[in-house]
C-alpha cells in the first residue's frame, strides 16, 4: 500500500479494515513463532544444543603405531604389517547373495558362510580380519553397499620361530604377551590420541577449526635387544641338532657376554612360531631358560668351590681323601659313580666331579657362609632380566622349614635346590668376570619418539675375589682338559663343568631320566662368552659330558668365528 | 450534484516527505557507507570461510595421502624384513651365490695396536665406585679398524698417502 496524500480518509480507513485480519493473523503467527523460538532458545536450549553437538561432534581415536623389536644390529625381529578388517552392516545390504558371491572371490571364505553373516539380524558383523592391503583395495573398488573396511595392523615376525621365547607375541587385539612383547607391552603399545571435533556427515573428515580437544597419538617405542640374530640362529640350529642327535624332550642354550652381562642368545625347545601363536597350547608359552626350575647337579659344584676358595677354607691344591662316602647329619652321601676316588686335590675333586669332595668343601665353608655365597651368586632370587615370567628358584637356608644338615652336603653338588638356567649361567659368568656379578640384560636400547634410553652394563656386586675366580677358572680348565674332551674347542682353552642332574618326582628321583648340562666360557685367560647347554631327558646317553658337552663345543666353535674371538696363540 | 470532499491535511505528510528528501540528500551517505562496510565484511567472512573449507579439504587430502604413504612404508618395511630374514639370506647365499659358512678365521697380528680398553666396573681394584657401570659408547677397535690399519701400512710401504678414518689425507710416515 503506497502512501499518497491524495487518498481520501474514508478509503484509507476502509483499506486498513480489510487488511486488519491479515495483520492480526500474521501478528499472531509471529507471536507463536516467537514463543516457540523462545522455548527452543531459552527453555530447551541446553538439551537441543547438546543433541545438535552430538550429531556433529565426534570423538575420534587415533591409534598409535606399535613399537618394533630389533636385534643388536638393527635387524627386525617384530614389525607391523598394515591390513584391514572387513565388516558389514546387514540392513544396508540390498543384495546379500550377490555381495556374498563377490566377496567370496577375494576373502577366501565360503559363499554360504558369507551369506549367513550378511543376512544376520545384528547391527554389524565382522567378515574377516587381517585382510591384506591389496585385497582391501579390490573390495573397495567393488563399491558394495553396507561393506566397511577398517584399517588395522598385524604383528609380523620375519624370523618365524627365531628367538620366539624372547620376543613373545601379540594377540589379534593388539595385546602383547610373553617375552619382550609382554614385559614391555605398555611401552611398545604407545598411547592412543584423541580428537573431538566437527566431522562431515560421512565421518570422513574433521572440519578445520572445530576441534575442541586434540591430543596426538604417541607411537610405541622401538626396542633394540642385546640378542644377536646370527648368534641366536647358530644356537637354535645346534640345539635342534643336539636334540635330534641325543634325543630329549626339550632343552635350552644361553650365550652371555661375560664383561657386560648382555644376553647374546637365548634359545629353548620346544618352541613356536609367534606368527601362528593361536595354534599353540598356552602351556607352551613358558620360557624354560628363565621360568623352568631344575636341579643343576654337578654344575653347582662351581659355586661350592668358589665359596671354598674365596672364604679361604680350601685351596685348589688342598687334598681330601674320598672313601666313597661321607656322613653328614647322620646320613651318608656317596659319589655318583659309587667309587672311592682316594686322595684327590680340590682341582681333582672338580675334574672327577666328586660329590663327596664337594660335600666336604661345603662343610669346610660352613652352612652360614656357604648359603651366603649361594645367595650372593644370585640364586633363589630373580635376576631382574626384562622378560615376562621369570622364576626365582628355591634354596632352603638353615632354620627354614625343610632344611636339614644333609642339605649342606647335597646342595654342594646341586641336589635339593632349584635354579633356572639363567641363574646358573650368570653365576658362572660371575666366575669368568673375575668375581663380579653382572645383571643379565636383554634390552640394549629403547628408542622413544623423542629420545632414546641406552642400556649400560650393571655390576650387581663382587661375589668372590679376583684371585679366587682365577684359581677356579684354572680348575675348570683342568676339568675340561682332563675329563671332558668333548667340550674342547681347538685353539682355545675352555673353562667349564658338566652336570648330570636327576629329576625329582614325588619325593624321589626319576630312575630313568636326567638333565644333562654343560656350562663353560672361553677363552679361559680372557673370557668373552659363557655358554650354557641344557638337554632335558636325553635318550641316547644320560651324561652331561657326552650329551651337552659336544653341543657346547659345536656352538663355541661357530661363535668364535662369528664373534671374531681370536685363538689363544693369536692374541 | 455537488461533491463534498474531505481532504486530509497535507502538512504532516509533506513534512515527512521533506524529511525523507533531506535524509536522501544528506544522511543516506553514511548509511550507504555503513551498508557497504557490512557487505565488505560479509564478503571477507565468506572468503575466509571458503578458504577454510578449501584448506580443510586440502588438509584432509594430505592426511589421507600421508596415511597411505605411512601404510605403504610399513608394508615395505615388513617386506624388507621378510627379505632380510636369516633363513632367506642363508638360502640365497648358499644356493645362488654358492657361499659356505666360515669355519676358520686367520688373524694377522699387528704390532703396536692400541689394546682394547676393557670394561672396568666399580668392584675392580683401583676403580672409583662412581664408575659402577661402563659406557656403551666406549671406543673399541673393530675388525674394520684393524683392516684399515693393515691397509694403511701397505699404503705407507707403497709411498702412498694414508687416509684416516675421517677421510683426511695423512702424510706417509
Amino acid at each position: 500500500m503506497s502512501f499518497s496524500p491524495e487518498i481520501p480518509r474514508e478509503e484509507y480507513r476502509r483499506r486498513w479494515q480489510r487488511l486488519m485480519p491479515l495483520v492480526l493473523i500474521l501478528a499472531g503467527g509471529a507471536v507463536l513463532v516467537a514463543i516457540k523460538l523462545g522455548q527452543w532458545q531459552v527453555q530447551e536450549r541446553r538439551v537441543l544444543a547438546a543433541r545438535a553437538e552430538e550429531m556433529r561432534y565426534y570423538e575420534e581415536i587415533i591409534p598409535p603405531r606399535r613399537g618394533r623389536i630389533f636385534d643388536r644390529s638393527g635387524h627386525a625381529l617384530a614389525v607391523n604389517l598394515p591390513c584391514f578388517a572387513v565388516g558389514a552392516t546387514p540392513r544396508l545390504i540390498t543384495d546379500p547373495a550377490g555381495t556374498a558371491d563377490r566377496l567370496s572371490l577375494v576373502l577366501n571364505m565360503s559363499r554360504a558362510e558369507l551369506a549367513r553373516r550378511l543376512t544376520s539380524d545384528q547391527a554389524w558383523v565382522l567378515l574377516s580380519r587381517h585382510v591384506s592391503v591389496d585385497t582391501a583395495e579390490r573390495i573397495r573398488t567393488m563399491n558394495l553397499p553396507g561393506i566397511q573396511l577398517d584399517e588395522e595392523s598385524r604383528r609380523v615376525y620375519p624370523g618365524g620361530s627365531l628367538a620366539a621365547h624372547v620376543v613373545g607375541f601379540v594377540t589379534w587385539d593388539g595385546v602383547g604377551y610373553y617375552g619382550i612383547e609382554g614385559e614391555h607391552d605398555r611401552v611398545l603399545r604407545g598411547v592412543a590420541g584423541t580428537v573431538i571435533g566437527e566431522w562431515d556427515p560421512h565421518r570422513d573428515m574433521a572440519i578445520a577449526g572445530t576441534a575442541r580437544y586434540f591430543s596426538p597419538a604417541r607411537d610405541g617405542s622401538d626396542f633394540y635387544l642385546t640378542i644377536d640374530r646370527a648368534v641366536q640362529s647358530v644356537v637354535e640350529e645346534e640345539l635342534e641338532r643336539g636334540l635330534k642327535e641325543y634325543g630329549g624332550t626339550g632343552g635350552s642354550i644361553i650365550v652371555v657376554e661375560v664383561r657386560t652381562g648382555y644376553i647374546l642368545a637365548m634359545a629353548s625347545r620346544p618352541t613356536f612360531d609367534p606368527n601362528e601363536f593361536a595354534d599353540r597350547p598356552p602351556e607352551q608359552f613358558v620360557n624354560p631358560a628363565i621360568s623352568a626350575h631344575y636341579e643343576p647337579g654337578s654344575v653347582f659344584k662351581l659355586v661350592t668351590m668358589a665359596a671354598a676358595l674365596d672364604s679361604g677354607a680350601l685351596r685348589p691344591e688342598d687334598s681330601f681323601y674320598c672313601a666313597g662316602e661321607l656322613a653328614i647329619g647322620g646320613q651318608i652321601l656317596r659319589p655318583w659313580d659309587r667309587k672311592a676316588h682316594g686322595l684327590e686335590t680340590m682341582t681333582e675333586v672338580l675334574a672327577h666331579s666328586c660329590n663327596v669332595g664337594a660335600a666336604y668343601a661345603s662343610t669346610r665353608v660352613g652352612a652360614e657362609a656357604f648359603y651366603r655365597y649361594v645367595f650372593d651368586f644370585g640364586f633363589a632370587q630373580p635376576t631382574g632380566i626384562e622378560l615376562q615370567g621369570e622364576a626365582k628358584g628355591k634354596v632352603l637356608r638353615p632354620g627354614e622349614g625343610d632344611w636339614y644338615p644333609i642339605n649342606l652336603g647335597t646342595n654342594a653338588f646341586g641336589q635339593g635346590l632349584a635354579v633356572t638356567p639363567l641363574q646358573m649361567i650368570m653365576a658362572v659368568a660371575t666366575i669368568a668376570n673375575d668375581g663380579v656379578r653382572m645383571k643379565p640384560q636383554i634390552v640394549a636400547r629403547v628408542v622413544h619418539p623423542d629420545q632414546q634410553a641406552v642400556t649400560t652394563p650393571v655390576a650387581v656386586s663382587r661375589v668372590i675375589r679376583p684371585a679366587a675366580a682365577r684359581d677356579l677358572t684354572a680348575m675348570m680348565v683342568n676339568a675340561v682338559e682332563a675329563e671332558t674332551g668333548l667340550a674342547q674347542v681347538p685353539g682355545y682353552r675352555v673353562a667349564g663343568k658338566t652336570g648330570t642332574a636327576q629329576i625329582p618326582i614325588a619325593g624321589e628321583y626319576d630312575p630313568r631320566w636326567t638333565i644333562a648340562s654343560f656350562v663353560g666360557f672361553l677363552p679361559a685367560d680372557d673370557p668373552q662368552i659363557v655358554i650354557l647347554v641344557k638337554i632335558d631327558r636325553p635318550t641316547a646317553d644320560q651324561w652331561g659330558s657326552r650329551v651337552a658337552a659336544p653341543v657346547f663345543s659345536r656352538v663355541a666353535r661357530r661363535l668364535v668365528v662369528l664373534l671374531g674371538i681370536p685363538p689363544d696363540d693369536q692374541r | 450534484m455537488t461533491h463534498q470532499t474531505e481532504t486530509i491535511n497535507p502538512s504532516p505528510l509533506v513534512a515527512r516527505w521533506q524529511w525523507q528528501q533531506r535524509l536522501e540528500a544528506q544522511g543516506f551517505k553514511p548509511l550507504l557507507a555503513l551498508f557497504a562496510l557490512v557487505c565488505v565484511m560479509c564478503l571477507l567472512y565468506l572468503y575466509q570461510t571458503s578458504n577454510l573449507a578449501t584448506a580443510t579439504y586440502t588438509i584432509a587430502h594430505l592426511e589421507a595421502t600421508r596415511a597411505q604413504l605411512l601404510r605403504r612404508h610399513e608394508q615395505l618395511e615388513a617386506e624388507a624384513a621378510q627379505l632380510e630374514s636369516l633363513e632367506r639370506v642363508y638360502r640365497e647365499a648358499s644356493s645362488r651365490l654358492g657361499m659356505v659358512e666360515a669355519t676358520e678365521v686367520h688373524y694377522l697380528l699387528v704390532a703396536n695396536l692400541p689394546a682394547e680398553e676393557p670394561v672396568v666396573h666399580a668392584f675392580a681394584p683401583g676403580r672409583p665406585a662412581s664408575a659402577a657401570s661402563g659406557s656403551a659408547d666406549s671406543e673399541t677397535f673393530s675388525l674394520a679398524d684393524i683392516w684399515q690399519i693393515v691397509v694403511d701400512q701397505f699404503l705407507v710401504w707403497g709411498g702412498l698417502p694414508v687416509r684416516s678414518e675421517v677421510g683426511q689425507a695423512m702424510p706417509a710416515r
